[in-house]
Formats: C-alpha cells, structure tokens, sequence
C-alpha cells in the first residue's frame, strides 16, 4: 500500500502555524505550548509552564448527595409479618393484625421524614450540634467563602 | 437587510391575505398548581358541610389558594375515588370515554355472573356467600391482592440485592389495581374480551382465588426468601 510520506519537520515549526491557530488537535490552545501539536509526540517546553485551569480552591458548597441515611427501621413488624405469612402458608386473614402494624410503622416513618426534610429545607443552625445537614454546611460556607491569593497561585486561564 | 425587510413585509402582507391557524395555546396541565401553594379540591359533601360548621378551618381555607376541581370527579352516587382510578388504569392514549365504558362494561358483566351464580344456587348457605354488587366486589379483589412487602433491588459491594421493604398504603392500591388491569388485559384467547376477562379476574381476587392473588403471594414468598437482605437498605 502506497502512503504519502509527511514531513514532520516541517509540521512541528513555529513559522508555518505562528499567529493563527493550528489546525491539529488541541486547536488554538496548541500555541502557549510552542506551537506543537497536542498528540504527546513533541518534546516538552522546559520549563513547562504551569497554568492553572480552574480556580485552586474547593467550591464554597456542597451537594449532599450522598448524606442519605439507611432506612432500617420497621425491621421488626417486617420480620413478624414475614413469619406469620411463612406459617399460615401466605394466607391474609390471619396476618391482618401484622399486616395493619408494619404499614402504621411504615406511615410514621414517611410522617417523621417528611418533617425533617421540612425542617431541613429551613437550614437553622442548632448551637452544638456535631453533626450538620447540607444546607447547614452551605449556609456556613456562604458566610465564609474562601479566599485565593492569585499572586502566590496564578490566574486561572479560563 | 433591506431585502430582509421587503420581504418580511411581502411575508406579513401574503399573511393578512391568508388568515393564519387559530392560535394553539398549549394545554396546561394540572401540574402547574404546585402543592404548596395550592390546596386539593373537596368533592365529599360531608366533608364541606364539616367544613362550614368549624369556624376555624373555614376562615383558614376561605383566604387559601385551591385547585380547580378535576372535571372526571364529582359527588354523584354512581362515584367513587377508586372506580375511577380503575378507569384511568385502564385507559389507552388518552381515551377514556372508552375507558370508562370498558369499566361499566366490566361491572356489568360482574353483575350477570354474579346473578347468574345467585339464582343457580340450591342451598341458601351457598346463596349467602354470593356477592351481587360489583362496587363490593371490586373494592374486595382490590383489597385482597393488595400486597404489603415489595423487593428493592439495592446495590452492596458490586452485587444488586432485591432487599424486600414495606410498601406505602397508595402505592399497593396502585400495583393490586395495576395487576388486575394487566391480567385482564392477558386473555386466553381473542374471543373472549377485555372486560370479560377483567370481571372473571375480579370476582376470583374477591373470592381469594386467581393468578393476581398468585401473583401477590409469589412476591410475598420472595420477600420471605430475601428477608436476609433486609438490612441492607
């Protein structure tokens, strides 16, 4: 198979692509480098210049998606119910009483949460406490965001 | 840009020739009351009567926001909440007029059988156990399908469990109601029609027979099968 040979020397100068982008992958953001192509074939500008992309600071929030508690409560009635339909042979008459217990300890769980989210969604502090829900922790990060001295750090790129 | 202009002109003057479309306004659904500023419609006479005597609630709720009432309810004495939730379970595409005369259809249905068995009884014992009201029978096979543990598949250590948990009051109102719908839609053959075989559904659940009534107690046993798992969640 004939392949048309390309002339890398020539690829890799400075004059052929200075001052407009270069058409290779990485496109424009190719230049700061010294104008070689982005495919990790070029050496390495030395010393490489370090430019930060983001902001070097965490965010002044959190999302609390993974702050869920594990639901195990109900695992009594749910053992006891689960018993009773084992003897009476998956029967419902005579587990109703075990039955009606579960789904009323199921509904005061539903009850107890709906209200905690309630009071959740409000983000109060309470004075002492060890632990802290998500919007506690971003109602505190808001009061005090953090600071970056660019001087020290760099400005970030973007 | 001028010739944008002119023909802009020539496009809004060929419209005033041609009257366009009646505009199409978008249908709003009733999501858009959100439930925290609107309160739910009553459509239980007792229920309002209760209301304008506690002096209390009624000057609470006369300054409170409160969605329009749904136009398939009312307070007749053909109504119920859970008939109609059936009818919109059974419901394709939108159509519930169809829906709603499959449902009828079905109740009748119930009720020949019903009556059927009734005359064709020979003792009174037997007469005594059979139930002619569709509504009753209906709300029963409801009721004795409805199952109180379903299995949540729960992810621990890169292997999924079906971790069985306690289902809430409406949604085991849903699944009984779903699976009676599904297996009456399951017909033995094409002859016999949906609600046919909705009604044949409907009155072994009653009786505490039939495949939805299998069907709760497989996901019950399966629950039992699984009860090792139940705190994982």
């Amino acid at each position: 198979m004939h392949t048309t040979p390309v002339n890398c020397a020539k690829m890799f100068t400075k004059k052929t692509y200075g001052g407009k982008s270069f058409p290779g992958p990485g496109g424009r953001y190719a230049q700061p480098f010294g104008g070689y192509p982005t495919t990790g074939r070029g050496p390495t500008l030395l010393p490489f210049p370090f430019v930060p992309i983001r902001d070097l600071k965490l965010k002044d929030r959190v999302s609390g998606k993974f702050d869920q508690e594990t639901n195990t409560k109900c695992l009594h009635e749910m053992a006891v119910l689960l018993a009773c339909y084992k003897k009476h042979d998956f029967a419902q008459a005579p587990c109703a009483v075990e039955a009606t217990s579960l789904t009323n300890c199921h509904n005061k769980i539903r009850e107890e949460i709906v209200t905690r989210k309630a009071k959740e969604k409000v983000g109060d502090m309470n004075p002492g406490a060890k632990r802290l829900n998500r919007r506690q922790v971003n109602s505190l990060l808001q009061r005090y965001p953090q600071k970056i001295d660019e001087e020290v750090y760099g400005k970030p790129r973007n | 840009m001028l010739k944008n202009f002119l023909l802009s002109q020539q496009i809004s003057s060929i419209g005033s020739r041609f009257p366009a479309a009646p505009a199409q306004f978008a249908v709003r659904s009733y999501a858009i009351y959100s439930p925290d500023k609107y309160l739910e419609p009553i459509y239980e006479k007792e229920q309002l009567e209760e209301i304008f005597q506690n002096k209390e609630i009624k000057e609470r709720l006369q300054f409170s926001q409160i969605k329009p009432a749904e136009q398939s309810r009312s307070w007749s004495f053909f109504d119920h909440p859970r008939v109609n939730r059936l009818c919109n379970y059974v419901m394709k595409e939108g159509n519930k007029v169809l829906a709603r005369n499959l449902v009828e259809e079905t109740f009748t249905r119930i009720k020949r059988k019903q009556l059927r068995a009734y005359h064709t009884a020979e003792t009174d014992e037997e007469r005594r156990n059979i139930v002619c009201d569709p509504l009753t029978i209906y709300l029963g096979a409801v009721e004795n399908c409805r199952p109180f543990l379903d299995l949540l598949p729960i992810k621990r250590g890169g292997i999924t469990y079906q971790v069985p948990v306690p289902m809430s009051e409406k949604h085991s109102y849903f699944i009984a109601t779903r699976w009676l719908v599904h297996a009456g839609r399951d017909r033995p053959t094409r002859r016999v029609h949906f609600p046919e075989n909705l009604a044949n559904e409907l009155i072994d659940a009653f009786y505490g027979r039939g495949r939805v009534v299998q069907q709760k107690n497989d996901l019950h046993k399966q629950c039992e099968a699984n009860r090792a798992y139940a705190h994982y969640r």
